[in-house]
């Protein structure tokens, strides 16, 4: 099997570059649409914006210099493209989500889980209020099991940068539980 | 010995969240997040790559480099052309003229020299001439120029 790398440099030096290309998307596709859709919270959003990230990565594997992963890299993509999403989102609906007045039900109302016990409706609540930043690296933890050294690549922060969002997430959503 | 750190504080990292909300209540909300149509991601792959065709690459990327050189070849063009104005400016400020008695004698020398026509002319003769062709002009003079209104 060949490696991200071997895949990537073959997209760069071919001309038939959609075979290299399918099989880097195939390979990848599921976790960036995953890593998405936890963050935008319904699967419309998320299956625009993951359309967008492939794209642009067709656009610009050509330029990738291969100084981290490749999967690295996608995250990278991924992250500006969400966070230029939900921030675009605030803006068109001219306020910021009050945080402090969602409660338990708003949060799962607007979310794509059919299943609602009273924690899962607390946790989705937590979520959603995390900033996105705390929220993207909460989610690469816990769920992509990601090292703390990619994550700040992906975010673009340090290590102990990474490190201190996450434990700020966890700190946050205790706090919030707690207020619920 | 990195990888065995990085399990142990994965694992502690994971442990804090579950202690928060129950191991269980996380998977749901993942196994909630996997939620997709079954053949969703073939059909994914099947849009992005007819996306990829319609999208030509482009044709001309400038780099940064490439930018500031344009800016800079304009900018030395413009300053070159402001001072060659106002270089112009001045040599034409400057009065062209040279006072006689700067002139060599040598150089006027030189010139009636090479000017032979015009040193040739019988000069006290055209004098004589012009001055006769003066006198006739004023015998054919009218005795009075407002004589010819009143016929």
């Amino acid at each position: 099997m060949q490696s991200d790398q071997e895949l990537v440099l073959e997209f760069q030096q071919s001309s038939q570059k959609e075979g290299p290309y399918t099989i880097l998307l195939k390979r990848h596709q599921q976790k960036v649409y995953y890593q998405i859709k936890r963050m935008v919270n319904n699967h419309m959003d998320a299956d625009d914006l993951a359309q967008q990230v492939w794209i642009k990565v067709w656009n610009k594997l050509d330029g990738f210099k291969m100084e981290s992963e490749f999967s690295t890299w996608v995250f990278r993509i991924a992250y500006n493209e969400t966070l230029n999403f939900l921030q675009k989102e605030k803006r068109q609906a001219g306020h910021q989500v009050d945080a402090e007045n969602m409660d338990y039900e708003k949060a799962s109302s607007g979310s794509d889980h059919p299943k609602s016990t009273q924690i899962q409706i607390a946790l989705d609540t937590a979520v959603q209020q995390l900033p996105e930043k705390q929220r993207f690296v909460f989610m690469l933890r816990y769920f992509e099991e990601l090292n703390y050294e990619k994550i700040a690549k992906i975010t673009g922060t340090t290590e102990g940068g990474a490190k201190a969002n996450y434990h700020q997430a966890l700190k946050k959503m205790e706090e919030i539980l707690k207020r619920n | 010995m990195n990888n065995k750190i990085e399990d142990i504080s994965l694992s502690e990292d994971k442990d804090l969240a579950n202690a928060l909300f129950g191991k269980e209540a996380l998977a749901n909300f993942e196994a909630n997040n996997k939620l997709v149509e079954a053949d969703y991601f073939d059909q994914q792959v099947a849009i992005i790559l007819k996306a990829t065709k319609n999208k030509k690459a482009p044709v001309f990327k400038m780099g940064n480099f490439s930018k500031l050189a344009i800016a800079a070849s304009l900018l030395t063009m413009v300053a070159t052309t402001y001072l060659y104005l106002q270089k112009n400016k001045e040599s034409l400020t400057v009065p062209a003229y040279v006072k006689i008695e700067e002139i060599p004698d040598a150089e006027i020398e030189n010139y009636l020299n090479s000017n032979e026509a015009l040193a040739e002319i019988d000069w006290q003769t055209q004098i004589n001439n012009e001055a006769e062709n003066l006198e006739t002009l004023d015998l054919n003079l009218p005795a009075n120029k407002d004589s010819n209104k009143l016929e």
